[in-house]
Protein backbone atom coordinates (compact mmCIF):
# COMPACT_ATOMS: atom_id res chain seq x y z
CA UNK A 1 0.00 0.00 0.00
CA UNK A 2 2.74 2.41 1.01
CA UNK A 3 4.80 1.58 -2.07
CA UNK A 4 1.79 2.17 -4.26
CA UNK A 5 1.22 5.54 -2.58
CA UNK A 6 4.75 6.70 -3.24
CA UNK A 7 4.69 5.53 -6.85
CA UNK A 8 1.30 7.22 -7.37
CA UNK A 9 2.49 10.49 -5.88
CA UNK A 10 5.51 10.87 -8.15
CA UNK A 11 3.66 9.57 -11.15
CA UNK A 12 0.98 12.23 -10.71
CA UNK A 13 3.40 15.02 -10.08
CA UNK A 14 5.11 14.11 -13.31
CA UNK A 15 1.87 13.55 -15.15
CA UNK A 16 0.15 16.84 -14.41
CA UNK A 17 -3.27 15.46 -13.51
CA UNK A 18 -6.10 17.89 -14.11
CA UNK A 19 -8.92 17.50 -11.58
CA UNK A 20 -11.26 19.50 -13.80
CA UNK A 21 -11.07 16.80 -16.44
CA UNK A 22 -11.63 14.08 -13.91
CA UNK A 23 -15.17 15.37 -13.23
CA UNK A 24 -15.97 14.30 -16.74
CA UNK A 25 -18.89 12.46 -18.08
CA UNK A 26 -19.16 10.13 -15.13
CA UNK A 27 -20.80 12.70 -12.93
CA UNK A 28 -24.46 11.78 -12.72
CA UNK A 29 -25.25 14.89 -10.76
CA UNK A 30 -24.25 16.84 -13.85
CA UNK A 31 -21.88 19.16 -12.05
CA UNK A 32 -19.37 21.20 -14.02
CA UNK A 33 -19.85 21.21 -17.76
CA UNK A 34 -23.45 20.31 -18.40
CA UNK A 35 -25.20 20.33 -21.70
CA UNK A 36 -28.92 20.25 -21.21
CA UNK A 37 -31.30 19.10 -23.90
CA UNK A 38 -34.98 19.67 -23.30
CA UNK A 39 -38.17 19.95 -25.28
CA UNK A 40 -41.41 18.26 -26.11
CA UNK A 41 -42.61 15.50 -28.39
CA UNK A 42 -45.95 16.19 -30.07
CA UNK A 43 -48.03 14.57 -32.74
CA UNK A 44 -48.88 16.37 -35.98
CA UNK A 45 -52.02 17.84 -34.35
CA UNK A 46 -49.96 19.34 -31.54
CA UNK A 47 -50.97 16.85 -28.86
CA UNK A 48 -48.32 15.78 -26.36
CA UNK A 49 -46.91 12.27 -26.88
CA UNK A 50 -46.14 10.62 -23.56
CA UNK A 51 -43.69 7.71 -23.37
CA UNK A 52 -41.94 8.63 -26.62
CA UNK A 53 -38.28 7.72 -26.84
CA UNK A 54 -35.90 10.64 -27.38
CA UNK A 55 -32.46 9.76 -28.73
CA UNK A 56 -29.47 12.10 -28.56
CA UNK A 57 -26.73 10.69 -30.79
CA UNK A 58 -23.15 11.78 -30.18
CA UNK A 59 -20.28 10.00 -31.91
CA UNK A 60 -20.65 6.29 -31.10
CA UNK A 61 -23.07 6.85 -28.21
CA UNK A 62 -26.78 7.36 -28.03
CA UNK A 63 -28.37 8.80 -24.90
CA UNK A 64 -31.95 7.60 -24.59
CA UNK A 65 -34.73 9.01 -22.45
CA UNK A 66 -38.52 8.99 -22.57
CA UNK A 67 -41.06 11.79 -22.42
CA UNK A 68 -43.19 12.28 -19.31
CA UNK A 69 -46.99 12.36 -19.23
CA UNK A 70 -46.97 15.91 -20.63
CA UNK A 71 -44.76 14.91 -23.54
CA UNK A 72 -41.72 16.74 -22.17
CA UNK A 73 -38.20 15.49 -21.70
CA UNK A 74 -34.95 16.75 -20.18
CA UNK A 75 -31.55 15.21 -20.55
CA UNK A 76 -28.31 16.38 -18.94
CA UNK A 77 -24.97 15.28 -20.37
CA UNK A 78 -21.52 16.69 -21.01
CA UNK A 79 -21.49 16.25 -24.78
CA UNK A 80 -21.02 18.99 -27.37
CA UNK A 81 -24.52 19.90 -28.63
CA UNK A 82 -23.11 21.04 -31.99
CA UNK A 83 -21.99 17.48 -32.67
CA UNK A 84 -25.17 15.82 -31.53
CA UNK A 85 -28.29 14.76 -33.36
CA UNK A 86 -31.71 14.42 -31.74
CA UNK A 87 -34.47 12.11 -32.91
CA UNK A 88 -37.63 10.64 -31.40
CA UNK A 89 -39.67 7.49 -31.85
CA UNK A 90 -42.67 5.62 -30.57
CA UNK A 91 -44.34 2.45 -31.75
CA UNK A 92 -47.12 3.27 -34.19
CA UNK A 93 -45.56 6.61 -35.10
CA UNK A 94 -42.90 7.89 -37.44
CA UNK A 95 -40.83 11.03 -36.99
CA UNK A 96 -41.89 13.92 -39.21
CA UNK A 97 -39.52 16.63 -38.00
CA UNK A 98 -37.55 18.39 -35.31
CA UNK A 99 -37.28 22.06 -34.35
CA UNK A 100 -34.10 23.22 -32.67
CA UNK A 101 -33.79 26.47 -30.71
CA UNK A 102 -30.26 27.33 -29.67
CA UNK A 103 -29.71 29.42 -26.55
CA UNK A 104 -29.14 33.13 -26.97
CA UNK A 105 -25.88 34.96 -26.40
CA UNK A 106 -23.65 32.35 -27.99
CA UNK A 107 -24.13 29.86 -25.16
CA UNK A 108 -24.19 26.20 -26.10
CA UNK A 109 -26.65 25.03 -23.49
CA UNK A 110 -29.53 24.58 -22.79
CA UNK A 111 -30.68 23.40 -26.20
CA UNK A 112 -34.41 23.16 -26.84
CA UNK A 113 -35.41 20.56 -29.40
CA UNK A 114 -39.02 19.71 -30.11
CA UNK A 115 -39.84 16.61 -32.08
CA UNK A 116 -42.94 15.81 -34.10
CA UNK A 117 -44.34 12.33 -34.60
CA UNK A 118 -46.97 11.31 -37.08
CA UNK A 119 -49.19 8.27 -36.75
CA UNK A 120 -48.26 5.56 -39.17
CA UNK A 121 -45.51 3.03 -39.87
CA UNK B 1 -23.49 -26.83 -72.17
CA UNK B 2 -25.90 -23.90 -72.03
CA UNK B 3 -27.63 -25.48 -69.09
CA UNK B 4 -24.32 -25.92 -67.24
CA UNK B 5 -23.39 -22.29 -67.95
CA UNK B 6 -26.78 -21.07 -66.70
CA UNK B 7 -26.38 -23.16 -63.56
CA UNK B 8 -22.91 -21.70 -62.98
CA UNK B 9 -24.18 -18.14 -63.49
CA UNK B 10 -27.00 -18.90 -61.08
CA UNK B 11 -24.60 -20.21 -58.46
CA UNK B 12 -22.31 -17.17 -58.84
CA UNK B 13 -25.30 -14.80 -58.54
CA UNK B 14 -26.53 -16.64 -55.45
CA UNK B 15 -23.05 -16.49 -53.97
CA UNK B 16 -22.78 -12.76 -54.64
CA UNK B 17 -26.19 -12.17 -53.07
CA UNK B 18 -25.24 -14.25 -50.05
CA UNK B 19 -21.98 -12.38 -49.54
CA UNK B 20 -23.72 -9.00 -49.87
CA UNK B 21 -26.25 -10.08 -47.25
CA UNK B 22 -23.40 -11.27 -45.04
CA UNK B 23 -21.57 -7.97 -45.50
CA UNK B 24 -24.48 -6.05 -44.00
CA UNK B 25 -23.37 -5.29 -40.42
CA UNK B 26 -25.47 -6.75 -37.63
CA UNK B 27 -26.85 -4.12 -35.28
CA UNK B 28 -25.97 -4.58 -31.61
CA UNK B 29 -27.03 -2.06 -28.95
CA UNK B 30 -24.88 -2.20 -25.82
CA UNK B 31 -26.15 -0.46 -22.68
CA UNK B 32 -23.86 1.40 -20.32
CA UNK B 33 -24.56 3.67 -17.36
CA UNK B 34 -23.57 7.29 -17.77
CA UNK B 35 -20.98 6.94 -15.01
CA UNK B 36 -19.38 3.90 -16.62
CA UNK B 37 -18.40 5.38 -19.95
CA UNK B 38 -15.55 7.58 -18.82
CA UNK B 39 -14.43 5.23 -16.09
CA UNK B 40 -11.80 2.52 -16.25
CA UNK B 41 -14.64 -0.01 -16.38
CA UNK B 42 -15.40 0.82 -19.99
CA UNK B 43 -11.86 -0.08 -21.04
CA UNK B 44 -12.56 -3.46 -22.72
CA UNK B 45 -15.46 -2.06 -24.74
CA UNK B 46 -13.59 1.11 -25.67
CA UNK B 47 -10.60 -0.90 -26.86
CA UNK B 48 -12.81 -3.23 -28.90
CA UNK B 49 -14.55 -0.24 -30.46
CA UNK B 50 -11.45 1.79 -31.27
CA UNK B 51 -9.44 -1.13 -32.59
CA UNK B 52 -12.30 -2.25 -34.80
CA UNK B 53 -12.73 -5.67 -33.18
CA UNK B 54 -16.54 -5.52 -33.28
CA UNK B 55 -16.50 -4.21 -36.83
CA UNK B 56 -14.20 -7.08 -37.81
CA UNK B 57 -16.85 -9.44 -36.45
CA UNK B 58 -19.44 -7.84 -38.70
CA UNK B 59 -21.18 -5.89 -35.93
CA UNK B 60 -22.67 -2.43 -36.07
CA UNK B 61 -21.91 -1.88 -32.38
CA UNK B 62 -23.61 1.08 -30.72
CA UNK B 63 -23.43 2.27 -27.13
CA UNK B 64 -26.74 3.31 -25.61
CA UNK B 65 -26.97 5.30 -22.37
CA UNK B 66 -30.40 5.18 -20.72
CA UNK B 67 -31.34 8.45 -18.96
CA UNK B 68 -32.20 8.46 -16.14
CA UNK B 69 -29.73 5.66 -15.74
CA UNK B 70 -27.47 4.19 -13.12
CA UNK B 71 -26.30 0.73 -12.24
CA UNK B 72 -29.73 -0.44 -11.06
CA UNK B 73 -31.46 0.51 -14.34
CA UNK B 74 -29.39 -1.51 -16.79
CA UNK B 75 -31.34 -4.78 -16.63
CA UNK B 76 -34.57 -2.78 -17.02
CA UNK B 77 -33.11 -1.42 -20.26
CA UNK B 78 -32.84 -5.02 -21.54
CA UNK B 79 -36.48 -5.64 -20.71
CA UNK B 80 -37.92 -2.43 -22.19
CA UNK B 81 -36.02 -2.98 -25.44
CA UNK B 82 -33.71 0.03 -25.10
CA UNK B 83 -30.65 -2.22 -25.46
CA UNK B 84 -29.81 -5.76 -26.61
CA UNK B 85 -26.97 -6.45 -24.16
CA UNK B 86 -25.69 -4.43 -21.24
CA UNK B 87 -22.83 -3.71 -18.91
CA UNK B 88 -23.99 -4.41 -15.35
CA UNK B 89 -22.50 -4.94 -11.91
CA UNK B 90 -23.29 -8.43 -10.62
CA UNK B 91 -25.42 -7.44 -7.56
CA UNK B 92 -27.93 -5.68 -9.81
CA UNK B 93 -28.08 -8.69 -12.13
CA UNK B 94 -28.50 -11.09 -9.20
CA UNK B 95 -31.36 -9.09 -7.66
CA UNK B 96 -33.22 -8.76 -10.96
CA UNK B 97 -32.91 -12.48 -11.67
CA UNK B 98 -34.21 -13.31 -8.19
CA UNK B 99 -37.22 -11.10 -8.99
CA UNK B 100 -37.95 -13.00 -12.19
CA UNK B 101 -35.77 -11.48 -14.91
CA UNK B 102 -34.43 -13.93 -17.49
CA UNK B 103 -31.19 -11.92 -17.79
CA UNK B 104 -27.90 -13.80 -17.55
CA UNK B 105 -24.21 -12.97 -17.60
CA UNK B 106 -22.61 -13.90 -20.91
CA UNK B 107 -19.07 -12.59 -20.23
CA UNK B 108 -16.93 -11.00 -17.54
CA UNK B 109 -15.81 -7.41 -18.11
CA UNK B 110 -14.08 -6.69 -14.77
CA UNK B 111 -13.47 -8.77 -11.69
CA UNK B 112 -11.85 -8.09 -8.34
CA UNK B 113 -12.06 -4.27 -8.50
CA UNK B 114 -9.86 -2.13 -6.28
CA UNK B 115 -11.62 0.79 -4.59
CA UNK B 116 -9.75 3.07 -2.22
CA UNK B 117 -11.26 4.83 0.78
CA UNK B 118 -9.84 8.34 0.39
CA UNK B 119 -10.24 11.01 3.10
CA UNK B 120 -9.54 14.69 3.67
CA UNK B 121 -5.93 15.47 4.64
CA UNK B 122 -6.84 16.13 8.27
CA UNK B 123 -8.29 12.63 8.66
CA UNK B 124 -5.37 10.44 9.58
CA UNK B 125 -7.07 7.20 10.65
CA UNK B 126 -10.33 5.27 10.50
CA UNK B 127 -11.30 6.43 13.97
CA UNK B 128 -11.21 10.05 12.74
CA UNK B 129 -14.18 9.16 10.50
CA UNK B 130 -16.60 8.90 13.45
CA UNK B 131 -19.47 11.29 12.87
CA UNK B 132 -18.16 12.24 9.41
CA UNK B 133 -19.81 12.11 5.97
CA UNK B 134 -18.64 9.37 3.59
CA UNK B 135 -19.49 9.31 -0.12
CA UNK B 136 -20.57 5.83 -1.21
CA UNK B 137 -21.84 4.36 -4.44
CA UNK B 138 -25.30 2.73 -4.56
CA UNK B 139 -25.71 1.23 -1.10
CA UNK B 140 -26.70 -2.17 -2.41
CA UNK B 141 -23.69 -2.49 -4.72
CA UNK B 142 -20.40 -4.25 -4.10
CA UNK B 143 -18.41 -1.01 -3.78
CA UNK B 144 -20.46 0.06 -0.78
CA UNK B 145 -20.60 -3.47 0.62
CA UNK B 146 -16.80 -3.77 0.53
CA UNK B 147 -16.33 -0.26 1.94
CA UNK B 148 -18.66 -1.01 4.87
CA UNK B 149 -16.70 -4.21 5.51
CA UNK B 150 -13.45 -2.25 5.43
CA UNK B 151 -14.85 0.28 7.91
CA UNK B 152 -16.16 -2.51 10.15
CA UNK B 153 -12.74 -4.19 10.12
CA UNK B 154 -11.37 -0.95 11.53
CA UNK B 155 -14.02 -0.61 14.23
CA UNK B 156 -16.61 1.58 12.51
CA UNK B 157 -20.16 0.26 12.34
CA UNK B 158 -23.38 1.57 10.79
CA UNK B 159 -24.40 4.76 12.54
CA UNK B 160 -20.84 5.77 13.39
CA UNK B 161 -20.71 7.77 10.15
CA UNK B 162 -23.16 9.47 7.77
CA UNK B 163 -23.47 8.37 4.14
CA UNK B 164 -24.08 10.27 0.93
CA UNK B 165 -24.80 8.20 -2.18
CA UNK B 166 -23.05 9.43 -5.33
CA UNK B 167 -23.02 7.47 -8.57
CA UNK B 168 -19.61 7.24 -10.21
CA UNK B 169 -16.07 7.80 -8.98
CA UNK B 170 -15.81 11.30 -10.59
CA UNK B 171 -18.89 12.49 -8.67
CA UNK B 172 -17.47 11.19 -5.41
CA UNK B 173 -14.10 12.80 -6.13
CA UNK B 174 -15.89 16.12 -6.72
CA UNK B 175 -17.63 15.75 -3.36
CA UNK B 176 -14.27 15.22 -1.66
CA UNK B 177 -12.42 18.04 -3.42
CA UNK B 178 -15.30 20.48 -2.77
CA UNK B 179 -15.08 19.60 0.90
CA UNK B 180 -18.65 18.31 1.13
CA UNK B 181 -17.58 14.72 1.82
CA UNK B 182 -15.02 13.84 4.49
CA UNK B 183 -14.12 10.59 2.75
CA UNK B 184 -15.18 8.78 -0.43
CA UNK B 185 -14.75 5.47 -2.26
CA UNK B 186 -12.69 5.99 -5.42
CA UNK B 187 -11.60 3.70 -8.23
CA UNK B 188 -8.65 4.21 -10.56
CA UNK B 189 -7.18 6.49 -11.62
CA UNK B 190 -8.91 9.09 -9.44
CA UNK B 191 -7.74 7.50 -6.18
CA UNK B 192 -4.12 7.95 -7.26
CA UNK B 193 -4.81 11.50 -8.37
CA UNK B 194 -6.48 12.42 -5.08
CA UNK B 195 -3.54 11.07 -3.10
CA UNK B 196 -1.21 13.26 -5.12
CA UNK B 197 -3.31 16.26 -4.11
CA UNK B 198 -2.72 15.49 -0.45
CA UNK B 199 -5.80 13.42 0.31
CA UNK B 200 -5.28 10.36 2.50
CA UNK B 201 -5.83 6.78 1.37
CA UNK B 202 -7.01 4.94 4.47
CA UNK B 203 -7.31 1.52 2.85
CA UNK B 204 -8.72 -0.34 -0.13
CA UNK B 205 -11.49 -2.81 -0.81
CA UNK B 206 -9.16 -5.74 -1.46
CA UNK B 207 -8.28 -5.74 2.26
CA UNK B 208 -11.90 -6.48 3.15
CA UNK B 209 -13.27 -8.65 0.36
CA UNK B 210 -11.93 -11.68 -1.49
CA UNK B 211 -11.89 -11.61 -5.30
CA UNK B 212 -15.42 -11.49 -6.71
CA UNK B 213 -17.06 -11.01 -10.07
CA UNK B 214 -17.66 -7.28 -10.51
CA UNK B 215 -19.08 -6.31 -13.91
CA UNK B 216 -20.38 -8.51 -16.68
CA UNK B 217 -22.09 -8.26 -20.02
CA UNK B 218 -25.66 -9.46 -19.60
CA UNK B 219 -28.42 -10.35 -22.03
CA UNK B 220 -31.89 -11.79 -21.69
CA UNK B 221 -31.84 -15.57 -22.20
CA UNK B 222 -34.65 -15.25 -24.73
CA UNK B 223 -32.85 -12.58 -26.76
CA UNK B 224 -29.49 -14.36 -26.65
CA UNK B 225 -31.08 -17.65 -27.74
CA UNK B 226 -32.67 -15.94 -30.72
CA UNK B 227 -29.45 -14.07 -31.60
CA UNK B 228 -26.77 -16.64 -30.86
CA UNK B 229 -24.58 -15.69 -33.81
CA UNK B 230 -24.59 -12.00 -32.77
CA UNK B 231 -23.68 -12.88 -29.18
CA UNK B 232 -20.78 -15.08 -30.32
CA UNK B 233 -19.49 -12.32 -32.61
CA UNK B 234 -19.64 -9.88 -29.68
CA UNK B 235 -17.71 -12.28 -27.44
CA UNK B 236 -15.03 -12.79 -30.08
CA UNK B 237 -14.63 -9.00 -30.33
CA UNK B 238 -14.45 -8.69 -26.54
CA UNK B 239 -11.87 -11.48 -26.36
CA UNK B 240 -9.71 -9.62 -28.89
CA UNK B 241 -9.93 -6.53 -26.65
CA UNK B 242 -8.69 -8.44 -23.60
CA UNK B 243 -5.82 -9.90 -25.63
CA UNK B 244 -4.96 -6.39 -26.84
CA UNK B 245 -5.01 -4.90 -23.31
CA UNK B 246 -2.75 -7.66 -22.04
CA UNK B 247 -0.31 -7.50 -24.97
CA UNK B 248 2.90 -5.69 -23.85
CA UNK B 249 3.43 -4.55 -27.44
CA UNK B 250 0.10 -2.67 -27.32
CA UNK B 251 0.67 -1.00 -23.96
CA UNK B 252 1.11 2.52 -25.37
CA UNK B 253 -2.19 2.31 -27.23
CA UNK B 254 -3.97 1.14 -24.07
CA UNK B 255 -2.38 3.96 -22.08
CA UNK B 256 -3.63 6.46 -24.67
CA UNK B 257 -7.16 5.11 -24.34
CA UNK B 258 -7.16 5.24 -20.52
CA UNK B 259 -5.76 8.74 -20.63
CA UNK B 260 -8.39 9.98 -23.07
CA UNK B 261 -11.36 8.34 -21.38
CA UNK B 262 -10.41 9.23 -17.81
CA UNK B 263 -8.92 12.69 -18.42
CA UNK B 264 -5.63 11.83 -16.73
CA UNK B 265 -2.08 12.03 -18.04
CA UNK B 266 -0.46 9.12 -19.82
CA UNK B 267 1.88 8.67 -16.88
CA UNK B 268 -1.06 8.16 -14.57
CA UNK B 269 -2.71 5.81 -17.04
CA UNK B 270 0.47 3.76 -17.12
CA UNK B 271 0.43 3.49 -13.33
CA UNK B 272 -3.09 2.02 -13.52
CA UNK B 273 -1.82 -0.75 -15.79
CA UNK B 274 1.05 -1.42 -13.40
CA UNK B 275 -1.40 -1.70 -10.51
CA UNK B 276 -3.51 -4.24 -12.41
CA UNK B 277 -0.82 -6.32 -14.07
CA UNK B 278 2.49 -5.97 -12.20
CA UNK B 279 1.91 -8.23 -10.40
CA UNK B 280 -1.23 -9.76 -11.89
CA UNK B 281 -4.19 -8.97 -9.61
CA UNK B 282 -6.93 -10.64 -11.59
CA UNK B 283 -8.75 -7.37 -12.25
CA UNK B 284 -9.39 -8.23 -15.89
CA UNK B 285 -10.30 -11.65 -17.28
CA UNK B 286 -8.02 -13.31 -19.83
CA UNK B 287 -10.70 -13.56 -22.51
CA UNK B 288 -14.04 -12.69 -20.90
CA UNK B 289 -14.37 -16.05 -19.11
CA UNK B 290 -16.69 -16.25 -16.11
CA UNK B 291 -15.18 -17.45 -12.83
CA UNK B 292 -18.04 -19.28 -11.10
CA UNK B 293 -16.31 -19.24 -7.69
CA UNK B 294 -15.95 -15.45 -7.96
CA UNK B 295 -19.63 -15.19 -8.90
CA UNK B 296 -20.53 -17.31 -5.86
CA UNK B 297 -18.70 -14.74 -3.72
CA UNK B 298 -20.71 -11.94 -5.38
CA UNK B 299 -23.91 -13.81 -4.47
CA UNK B 300 -22.67 -14.14 -0.89
CA UNK B 301 -22.02 -10.39 -0.77
CA UNK B 302 -25.55 -9.68 -1.95
CA UNK B 303 -26.90 -12.20 0.56
CA UNK B 304 -25.19 -10.25 3.33
CA UNK B 305 -27.16 -7.10 2.56
CA UNK B 306 -30.41 -8.56 1.25
CA UNK B 307 -30.86 -11.33 3.83
CA UNK B 308 -31.29 -14.01 1.15
CA UNK B 309 -32.60 -17.35 2.34
CA UNK B 310 -30.12 -20.21 2.59
CA UNK B 311 -29.05 -22.22 0.74
CA UNK B 312 -27.97 -19.41 -1.55
CA UNK B 313 -28.85 -19.68 -5.24
CA UNK B 314 -26.27 -21.47 -7.39
CA UNK B 315 -24.10 -19.26 -9.65
CA UNK B 316 -25.39 -21.21 -12.66
CA UNK B 317 -28.77 -19.46 -12.23
CA UNK B 318 -27.20 -16.17 -13.30
CA UNK B 319 -25.00 -17.31 -16.16
CA UNK B 320 -25.20 -18.84 -19.61
CA UNK B 321 -21.75 -19.93 -20.77
CA UNK B 322 -22.81 -21.65 -23.99
CA UNK B 323 -21.95 -18.49 -25.96
CA UNK B 324 -18.48 -18.24 -24.46
CA UNK B 325 -17.92 -21.88 -25.39
CA UNK B 326 -19.22 -21.28 -28.91
CA UNK B 327 -16.73 -18.39 -29.19
CA UNK B 328 -13.93 -20.72 -28.13
CA UNK B 329 -13.56 -19.21 -24.65
CA UNK B 330 -13.29 -21.58 -21.68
Amino acid sequence: MRGRAIVGFFVLLAGGWNPANAGGIGDDAGEGTDTIFFGAVKDNRGAAVAGARVNVKFKNMTFVTTTDVTGNYRLSTTIDPDESEVSCSKEGYRQSGTTRRSPSGGAKSPVEIDCTLQRGP
Amino acid sequence: MLRTRATLIGLVAAGTLASSIQAEPISLRYGAAYSTLRSIYSLPITVAEREGFFKREGLDFRIVVPIPGGSDKMIDALHDGTVDITHVATPFLIRKVLRGSDAVAIATEFSNPIYSLVAKPEIKSFSDLKGKLIGFADLSGTISISMRKLLAMHGLKEGDFAVKVLEGTPARLNCLTRGDCDAVALGQPQDMAARAQGFVVLGDSSEATPAYLYTVTAARRSWAEANKDTVVRYLRGLRAAFHFIRDPARQNAVIDIISETSGVSKTVAESVLRLYFAPERGVLPREGEIDMAALARSIAMVAGTDALERPLPAPEAFVDRQYLHAAGIR
